[in-house]
């Protein structure tokens, strides 16, 4: 039984992101929701955490397209991270481009492709699957 | 024997004279036979006198030809009867080596019976075998020289200045197609020639002839006498005797063909020099060296200079530098004899600097022994066509860009719009679920239908741009009738609840080249459409065909008998965009857009036959994926 309470959002569309809190808040996921605007910020988070640090997040939401550091390029940075905590890592796109649905299965710790928009409803049944 | 003894001195001189004048004797008593030879009518036929025993008149009748012993009869009984004072006969005789002697018989009679009748004979055989081996040879030669006469048509004639006749040999009759042999006046001879510049020719040339021994050699046209114009040689050759000319003879040579084959030539060389001068293309005759030796009229006005202007420059000198190359290359291949000619497109320069480019066709003229003369080179401008060309491919290239453009343009646009329309969407159910009062009213659910179609629309302009030209490596060989099958399992409940008819016809291992997806979307667009535009006048029934390959394509064959589209009126717009045309609340418009894009990017196409309120059919070319 995995617990999900911190939830990363790395996205830079700030209307999505209200959205997604609130859509989580209520399916009743999550207790504590930190947003990124892009991933050089996230990646600077976790670093800023350590490896060993018991504060990583239990679900990761990252958004492909995004300033500085997109999607892709956060993923290949988070995969080259030491750390003992592995979270669930979702990518949550308005592509449905299958070249990035391609690309998304070579990194073996995401666990789904999200295509937006998505409600309140799916959200909550995709989330439970990994309970 | 009855000579008086008193003769034998003077009889053995004469013996000696007659062995040195090496002529035989014999003496021949016609009543006995009884005759007497002496050694040398003997030695004559390669024999000794003792050879021949005892000699009679058989002795000579053994070794004459029967065909002339036969004429010497005939010449004795003449002589015999006093008709001539000698006998005298040519005759063959048998040598002893098998060939014949010719002798020269010749005798008298020199004693009577006392009743008048031939007693003793004497005579002599002299050996003319040489001369007539001579005279035969001559007439052999005459021969010969009459019938190469006749073979070349040579003729021969003689003008006697006394009598002003002229005698023709017979092949000069046959020239003049003159009967009889009589001579022929010269006036009348001088009027077989054409009148005019012919006959006054042939007077003059006469008249050279006598008064100043010049001969002639001419070639003149005259008429025969059944009116046939001829051309012939006329050779006279006068005689003189001092300064005053005898005769004149010659010869006279029918050279009608020659001239018929002459003035063919000149007429072919002539037709062969219009065409070479007024060919609408380029034409020239280049050296082993790059030289031009001739060049006809168009390639000067193509090139901009004069025929001598171009003849002094080399083909280098006017063809684009990137073009000699290639050009040369050609040149040794066609002089090693790795090729009868060549075809090339380059670029010759105007001589007001512009490029021409042309078509250049090249073949190697080689002299009957194979070795190689010159060039033929024709030339076709070909700007235009290159230009054009050209042009095209800027358009195609311009196209092509423009086309990247769009496609990125609609990806952006798409994914973007996706993006709002996305938020938008989630934003509406937020509303509705936080704030479910403000949603009881006439605007929210207009709202939430404008959002949701909205969505639906990019949704399928997605398709729609997802649709690009695949690789060879996406095209998959794939089973039509599997396919079909998946697709009528697909929509089995729609079919079972129409009660619609579906007939499939098509072969087991149909293979298709296509994108599996692709195939899979437009078996079912075409099928669902069909249920979609049913009658209700009737029940419906959906045929799939497969029909005769076209080519490299396997046609597919989707009939109804369904509502049917009058093609008159929407024809055009069938398959464009967003185009409806039965009203019905779910067209979209985007089904046959979409599936005609999808059979043009696997390399197919389709084509459409409908009746209103008959039904449609569709054929579907999917390229053959066997052989």
């Amino acid at each position: 039984m995995r617990e999900i309470k911190r939830i990363y959002i790395i996205d830079d569309d700030p209307i999505f992101v209200f959205g997604i809190k609130r859509f989580l808040e209520m399916a009743q996921l999550g207790e504590e929701f930190v947003h990124y605007a892009n991933g050089k910020q996230a990646l600077d988070g976790l670093i800023a955490l350590g490896g060993s640090s018991s504060d990583w997040p239990d679900l990761i939401m990252v958004d492909l397209n995004m300033p500085v550091l997109d999607g892709w390029q956060f993923l290949e940075a988070y995969s080259e991270l030491q750390h003992q905590k592995k979270p669930l890592v979702f990518i949550v796109s308005s592509s449905i481009d299958p070249v990035d649905l391609r690309r998304a299965k070579e990194f073996h710790f995401v666990n789904e492709f999200v295509v937006k928009p998505i409600g309140a409803q799916q959200l909550k049944e995709i989330v439970e699957k990994y309970k | 024997m009855s000579y008086s003894p008193g003769l034998e001195g003077r009889i053995k001189r004469y013996e000696q004279i007659l062995q040195g004048t090496h002529i035989g004797t014999w003496e021949w008593n016609v009543q006995t036979g009884e005759t007497i030879l002496n050694e040398r009518w003997a030695e004559i036929i390669g024999f000794k006198l003792k050879d021949f025993g005892n000699t009679t008149i058989n002795t000579w009748l053994n070794f004459v030809h029967p065909q002339d012993s036969a004429a010497s009869d005939r010449a004795l009984e003449a002589h015999f009867k006093g008709e001539t004072e000698f006998y005298e006969c040519e005759a063959r005789m048998r040598h002893k080596n098998g060939h014949w002697v010719w002798v020269l018989d010749r005798g008298k009679v020199v004693s009577w019976t006392k009743d008048g009748k031939p007693e003793w004979m004497a005579g002599s055989h002299q050996d003319i075998t040489e001369r007539k081996n001579r005279e035969e040879m001559l007439v052999r030669y005459s021969d010969l020289l009459d019938k190469s006469n006749e073979a070349a048509k040579i003729g021969t004639w003689e003008l006697d200045l006394e009598t002003l006749l002229v005698h023709w040999s017979r092949v000069s009759r046959e020239i003049y197609e003159v009967e009889g042999e009589h001579d022929i006046p010269l006036k009348s001879n001088i009027d077989f020639f054409r009148q005019g510049g012919n006959r006054q020719a042939i007077i003059r040339l006469l008249n050279e002839a006598i008064e100043f021994g010049r001969p002639f050699d001419k070639e003149l046209e005259i008429i025969s006498q059944l009116g046939n114009k001829r051309w012939v040689r006329a050779i006279g050759i006068p005689e003189m005797s001092g300064a005053e000319c005898k005769r004149v003879y010659g010869l006279f040579q029918d050279i009608t063909e020659k001239n018929l084959m002459h003035q063919e030539l000149v007429l072919q060389e002539q037709q062969f020099r219009n065409t070479f001068d007024n060919a609408p293309n380029g034409i020239a005759l280049v050296g082993l060296d790059g030289r031009w030796l001739r060049v006809n009229k168009s390639l000067c006005d193509m090139l901009g200079y004069s025929p001598d202007e171009l003849m002094a420059l080399r083909f280098e000198d006017i063809t684009f530098s990137e073009d000699i190359g290639p050009d040369w290359q050609l040149v040794h291949e066609l002089l090693e004899g790795k090729r009868e000619n060549y075809q090339i497109e380059k670029r010759y320069i105007h001589k007001n600097g512009y490029f021409v480019w042309a078509l250049l066709a090249v073949s190697l003229i080689r002299s009957e022994k194979g070795e190689p003369l010159h060039f033929v080179s024709q030339i076709n401008d070909i700007s235009i066509q290159k230009n054009s060309q050209l042009e095209i491919q800027q358009l195609l290239d311009t196209t092509r860009e423009q086309n990247a453009r769009l496609l990125n343009f609609a990806h952006i646009v798409s994914h973007n719009l996706r993006s709002h329309v996305g938020n938008f969407s989630m934003l509406l159910e937020l509303f509705s679920t936080e704030a479910p009062e403000c949603t009881n009213n006439d605007f929210f659910p207009l709202l939430q239908h404008s959002a949701d179609s909205l969505h639906e629309t990019i949704g399928y302009l997605n398709d729609v741009v997802a649709v690009n030209e695949p690789s060879e490596e996406d095209m998959k060989e794939i089973n039509l009738l599997d396919f079909v099958r998946k697709a009528l399992l697909d929509l089995s409940t729609q079919i079972s609840k129409d009660k619609a008819q579906v007939n499939v016809k098509i072969p087991e291992n149909t293979m298709v080249l296509g994108i599996p997806a692709y195939v899979d979307s437009i078996l079912l667009n075409f099928i669902s459409n069909a249920i979609k535009y049913s009658s209700k006048d009737r029940k419906l029934k959906i045929d799939l065909h497969l029909d005769e390959p076209v080519g490299d394509y396997h046609v597919l064959r989707i009939r109804d008998n369904g509502l049917g589209i009058d093609l008159n009126a929407h024809g055009k717009k069938l398959f464009g965009m967003f185009k409806t045309f039965h009203g019905n609340s779910d067209a979209k418009g985007v089904g046959l857009f979409l599936s005609k894009s999808q059979i043009e990017a696997m390399g197919g196409k389709v084509d459409v036959e409908s009746e209103v309120d008959k039904g449609t059919i569709f054929k579907i070319y999917l390229r053959n994926a066997g052989d």
